[in-house]
């Protein structure tokens, strides 16, 4: 299949999973609302403790509520990266999508990354929503530069990457009940120690290991520290040992996650669907 | 009439044994169910060290909102968290056990039997009471490991508080699952959701209504959850009965009178149309 | 040149739990799973050294009960299942080297793949992105569509969503989505299950011509004999994981049957009637009882029709049966299936 014939594929599914999105419209445009809700409640409870709790905040320039909306808005994008790949193979499972597709002559890494691509598509959209009420709540961040932009793609990279190989998970480990091991440990690991809602220093010292597990710990603190005019203060573990500008070790952090994630995604997609080829496990029929 | 023959006939004894059969399948049906729990439980836990956290953060600043309470603001959230799970239980149960059944086509399996849905209905009901009282207990656990207080000195004026506060959550439950063949709301309850919103920013779940601007407070008059809430909370913190506050008891009696009723009303009238169009089968 | 290749097939797959619909998969489900792997189960073994040809422009059907491996065997061809051993070819690829190519050269219609379409998409829709998939471009991918939808009948429901179909309709949607690619070789399996009579037999009528004057070769599954005599070229039969038979319809019967069938519906016949008739010279007699037992179909295969039916019909009147009907016909594949497998 040439690239044109696959372009058309992905464009096609992409529009199909916003028909899917929409067709219960009501259901849709409450999705929307109670998705941000959850800045809406964070907003409120920093607006309200802005004062108090900024000079704990220095080192990201001090406004609490551009800290925790800027950190909801990055793991919104991660987290569509982490859960993408996943999600759609097991919609594709579950609802006897996976045969039809698979026997027509797409590749399957291709084919997760397609229908990926739709859930991805759909959830920029929703992260832009979540930027406008950021900014409409109070967000103030600097002007939006190249090292900012390039941090949140190789977060991004990094998460798809973690997201391939949680989606190999589905047939490796035969993780079909919209959960896998990986992808628990990392919303665990993000949830508590990558300093989405809170700074890392409210945690005990011992919890900043656990926060190198994922790449989210990184993109905050780089997005942070550059979009809200941060300082040069080390604050991960890294930062200690390595010695350099904290915002360059994030970005060296990343790249070496993104590149050895993306890589283990790729062959783990690849051997997932061969062993489900092999043991007749590829659909609910097989 | 069809109750008077239940009762004549010994039905609900076979609503009873499909009740227990439809929990029993629901706990064992989840293969590993053990690890599967107990991956829940972490996640709970993982949830509370979150909002523990935060709220530690942020501690010094929510004092001036919660010192009306005597507590810290960790306590207050906690003890709010704990009450949703309750409230959840009440409001979203019964659509999910209707919704749960249909996409499992168990559905199609009971409405062709004599006693219908509802021996399935109760068990997945009694399914989601017990784990929910799992996770009520991980609460509890989490809360003494932080050494947050629960005040169960004044556990029976809390018990009281939830049985007066829950009439209106049972309402809002009876109105979310007729959502399910009145409006076709096979993806998710309608009214679920809406309440869901409003409660998490008017309602008093994760921070006082005072925060909020004046202008707003009229919203949160009118949701029953505000008034849930408090009641649980005043209860545990300063040991009140809830019939010593009729601030909390009457609005709390009204809505949920109300709020039963057009549950009732709408849930018959699911019920029919269900009957007419054949919704709850999945495969017509 | 041959189409399909098959030389010496072998696949087994290890036994595992099953999910049903309405499971509750536990969120620690993988961990079962992994144990359960670990502890080793055993195996099914599927497919015992299947080996056949299929030329070009043939049509090519596998019969065999249920359990037999004909599914296997087709997803084995389909790429949809890696074999453990063996070859398979198709249009000259092998599947195994070169599933990608050799999937553009393939469609494959299973059972029940109805399922897999999107219930919020049109059938229109649905069969659009199927064409893209195949390479089509869009408006290529659009007028095929619509002109398979009027191929199989669902035209005046293009626009509509598959939840509004029938099952039989669904069945022709599946149908419809297999036309669309146009590829050389064709993998259907059960190709009429679900249709009423008359879409039963538009649905026949269009594989006999339309295929014929194609050239394209197909391979199908069926229950239904008399589908694999009118449609084949010819036909493999299989059982446990083995073909018994390959021949033309024609050859099968002159193979395992000699002489003809005597078709008998009487009342009043029970089990000493039945005896008696056995000990008549005959091959085989099976029979069929409806109305509680009331009423029996009798079918007896003997090389002296005649004789035997006067002698049967004197049986059962003298045990004081009532004869509904008698006649003597050919032997068709259905008596064939009855005898390899009774």
């Amino acid at each position: 299949m040439g690239l044109m014939s696959n372009l058309r594929v992905a464009y096609y599914l992409v529009r199909r999973e916003f028909k899917i999105w929409t067709y219960y419209r009501v259901n849709f445009i409450l999705d929307i609302i109670e998705v941000l809700i959850d800045l809406v409640v964070m907003a409120i409870i920093a607006l309200a403790s802005r004062d108090v709790v900024a000079p704990k905040l220095s080192v990201y320039g001090g406004d609490y509520l551009s800290y925790v909306v800027l950190g909801l808005i990055c793991n919104r994008i991660l987290s569509m990266a982490v859960n993408a790949p996943y999600s759609s193979i097991g919609r594709a499972f579950w609802q006897r999508r996976i045969e039809l597709f698979l026997s027509s002559p797409l590749n399957p890494v291709f084919l997760v990354s397609a229908l990926s691509l739709g859930s991805i598509v759909r959830e920029s959209i929703m992260a832009i929503l979540y930027l406008v009420a950021a900014l409409a709540l109070g967000l103030r961040v600097s002007s939006l530069g190249l090292t900012s932009i390039l941090a949140m793609l190789l977060g991004f990279t990094a998460c798809l990457g973690l997201g391939l190989m949680s989606a190999s998970l589905f047939y490796l480990l035969e993780a079909k009940a919209g959960s896998d091991p990986l992808r628990w440990i990392i919303n665990i690991s993000s949830r508590l120690f990558s300093g989405l809602y809170y700074p890392l220093e409210v945690l005990p010292f011992w919890c900043r290991y656990l926060a190198l597990l994922t790449p989210h710990t990184y993109v905050f603190d780089a997005v942070r520290r550059l979009l809200l005019n941060g300082t040069s203060e080390p604050i991960l573990v890294v930062h200690y040992i390595l010695l350099a500008d904290p915002v360059l070790i994030d970005l060296f952090c990343l790249l070496a996650y993104s590149l050895i994630s993306v890589l283990l995604g790729y062959f783990m997609t690849k051997s997932g669907f061969k062993i489900a080829l092999k043991d007749a496990r590829l659909s609910w029929w097989s | 009439m069809v109750l008077g023959y239940e009762f004549k006939k010994g039905g609900c004894r076979v609503i009873l044994n499909i009740a227990i059969e439809t929990l029993r399948s629901r706990i064992f049906k989840e293969y590993f169910w053990g690890v599967s729990l107990t991956m829940s439980i972490v996640d709970t836990i993982v949830g509370i060290l979150a909002y523990y956290y935060v709220a530690l953060f942020v501690q010094n600043a929510m004092e001036r909102y919660v010192s009306a309470y005597g507590v810290s603001y960790a306590e207050y959230l906690l003890i709010g968290l704990m009450a949703g799970v309750i409230a959840t239980f009440l409001q979203y149960s019964l659509y999910e056990g209707i919704s749960l059944g249909y996409w499992a086509s168990e559905t199609d399996l009971y409405i062709t039997s004599p006693i219908g849905l509802k021996g399935m209905l109760i068990g997945h009901m009694m399914f989601i009471a017990l784990w929910e009282s799992v996770i009520l207990a991980t609460y509890a656990l989490a809360a003494l490991m932080l050494g947050i207080p629960l005040h169960l000195e004044n556990l029976p004026q809390i018990v009281l508080a939830i049985l007066v506060a829950s009439l209106p959550m049972i309402g809002i439950g009876l109105v979310s699952a007729s959502d399910f063949t009145l409006f076709n709301a096979k993806r998710g309850s309608m009214t679920g959701k809406v309440f869901s919103i409003l409660q998490r920013i008017f309602g008093g779940y994760y921070f006082p209504v005072g925060i909020l601007p004046q202008q707003l407070h009229i919203v949160s008059y009118l949701l029953p959850h505000t008034y849930f809430y408090e009641a649980v909370r005043i209860a545990a913190f300063k040991g009140v009965w809830i019939t010593q506050k009729p601030e909390l008891l009457y609005p709390l009696t009204i809505q949920g009178i109300i709020l039963l009723l057009l549950g009732v009303l709408l849930m018959k009238k699911a019920i029919d149309k269900a009957e007419e169009t054949g919704d709850l089968s999945r495969w017509t | 040149m041959d189409a399909v290749v098959v030389e010496d097939v072998y696949k087994r797959y290890p036994k595992y739990k099953r999910y049903g619909p309405g499971t509750a998969l536990g969120r620690a489900h993988w961990v079962m799973a992994t144990l359960y792997r670990l502890k080793g189960r055993g195996y099914v073994e599927a497919l015992k050294g299947v080996s056949f040809k299929v030329s070009e422009g043939e049509i090519f059907c596998i019969i065999g009960p249920n359990g037999a491996g004909k599914t296997t065997l087709m997803k084995c061809i389909g790429v949809m299942l890696i074999p453990d051993k063996g070859y398979i070819e198709v249009v000259g690829i092998d599947v195994v080297k070169n599933p990608l190519r050799a999937k553009k050269k393939i469609t494959v219609v299973g059972s029940g793949y109805w399922a897999g379409f999107d219930w919020s998409l049109t059938l229109v829709e649905n069969l659009i992105l199927f064409g893209l998939m195949y390479g089509y471009s869009m408006s290529e991918a659009r007028s095929k569509a619509k002109e398979i939808l009027d191929v199989v009948g669902l035209s005046e429901k293009a626009n509509d969503r598959p939840s509004k179909l029938s099952s039989g309709e669904r069945q022709r949607l599946s149908l419809a989505r297999g036309f669309i690619a146009e590829t050389p070789v064709f993998l259907i399996d059960e190709p009429t299950v679900g249709l009423d009579p008359e879409g039963a037999k538009q649905v026949r009528g269009y594989i006999k011509s339309e295929f014929k004057k194609q050239g394209y070769t197909l391979i199908f599954t069926t229950h239904f004999m008399y589908e694999a005599e009118y449609l084949a070229d010819r036909i493999a039969i299989m059982d446990r994981g083995k073909i018994i038979e390959i021949g033309s319809p024609e050859e099968l019967k002159l193979k395992f049957i000699r002489g003809k069938v005597i078709d008998i519906k009487a009342l009043n016949v029970y089990k000493n009637v039945l005896e008696k008739l056995r000990s008549l010279d005959v091959i085989n007699i099976d029979y069929f009882y409806r109305f509680g037992g009331a009423e029996v179909n009798l079918k007896i295969l003997t090389k002296k029709p005649y004789e035997i039916l006067e002698e049967a019909i004197d049986i059962i009147l003298s045990h004081r049966g009532s004869l509904i009907y008698a006649d003597v016909r050919e032997p068709t594949l259905e008596d064939v299936y009855r005898i390899i497998f009774r």
